[in-house]
């Protein structure tokens, strides 16, 4: 009997002891495309400021828009082309942190290629998943992808200004999100308006200062 | 498509362990994966074909074993299968539960000379 992936969560799992022993906390962002990453990353760059030294990789498949659009907030950006792939793997993680100084890092933000079923299938040795999901997506998510809103340490609810133009349904989305995964702490945005930041800003810091 | 990931490992294995054998043919794999793997056989296979293709898994058959998600009631103990993406227990409603199985990504065997 041979376990197949073992290669990525071996290496997976030296990151996550690399990271600990350098103080360095690394969030995996999952969302599928267009539900809001690259927007909470620059929201949080903003906010973050000069208080928490922060770097981030960018998973793109092919382009590096992202990137291009978290530039000016001066933190330390690492692309990773995927050229095609469907999600980042320990691997390429680990090629991407040696261009980090760690010493000289509190939080790492990697942001997925956007993707909800194959990215969450990948241990990249991060301290936690965060699972972004929009309403205009519709609400059934948690239960379609239950593997990622399973595993994900925190949950992001965004394009709630939109709700009302959808047929999201709030209180199904949020009794299935609670079966699949009860105690979550759930934040609901409004990204591109800066809305519904603080639960998460307040959760980022005190993780900081756990 | 996490599957052309997953077949990638998968061969790197089975030529491994070929190797080690000192096999010069396969033949078959039989191979086991969890529900909540979410893998979908049509690819699966799609990607095995295509990673064998001027191996000496060449012509190999892949047989694909799929594992239910199988899960326990923290609060009463129960332990059942999840059939229909309905997360808690069927007993008690119960549902803070603990995964028993439906994550395997498994080789069971390799069969070949």
């Amino acid at each position: 009997m041979k376990r197949v992936l073992d290669r990525n969560q071996d290496k997976a799992e030296q990151i996550r002891s690399l990271l600990k022993d350098r103080h360095v906390r690394m969030y995996n962002l999952i969302s599928s495309p267009g539900a809001g990453k690259t927007t909470l990353l620059e929201q949080t760059c903003r906010h973050l400021g000069g208080s928490l030294k922060v770097g981030i990789i960018e998973g793109d498949v092919y382009t590096d828009r992202d990137a291009q659009r978290l530039k000016q907030y001066g933190f330390p950006i690492v692309l990773i082309n995927t050229e095609g792939g469907c999600h980042l793997d320990s691997n390429s993680i680990d090629g991407a942190l040696k261009e980090f100084d760690l010493d000289e890092m509190d939080l790492l933000f990697v942001e997925n290629v956007g993707n909800l079923v194959c990215p969450s299938h990948f241990d990249l040795g991060e301290t936690a998943k965060i699972a972004v999901v929009s309403t205009s997506e519709g609400d059934d998510k948690p239960i379609k992808y239950p593997m990622l809103f399973r595993d994900a340490r925190v949950v992001v609810l965004n394009k709630m200004d939109l709700l009302e133009y959808t047929n999201f349904n709030y209180d199904a989305f949020v009794k299935d999100l609670r079966q699949v995964n009860p105690n979550v702490p759930l934040f609901e945005t409004s990204l591109t308006r800066g809305e519904g930041l603080d639960g998460w800003y307040r959760w980022l810091e005190g993780e900081t200062n756990a | 498509m996490h599957e052309v990931s997953i077949v990638n490992d998968l061969f790197r294995i089975v030529l491994e362990v070929a190797e080690k054998e000192k096999l010069s043919r396969i033949d078959r794999v039989n191979f086991q994966v969890g529900r909540m793997m979410q893998v979908v056989p049509e690819l699966f296979r799609f990607a095995f074909d295509s990673a064998k293709t001027g191996t000496i898994a060449e012509k190999a058959t892949l047989e694909i074993e799929f594992v239910p998600v199988r899960m326990q009631c923290r609060h009463c103990g129960h332990a059942f299968d999840v059939e229909t993406q309905e997360f808690h227990c069927p007993r008690c409603r119960g549902v803070n539960l603990d995964l028993l199985q439906g994550k395997e990504l498994f080789i069971k065997s390799i069969e070949g000379e």
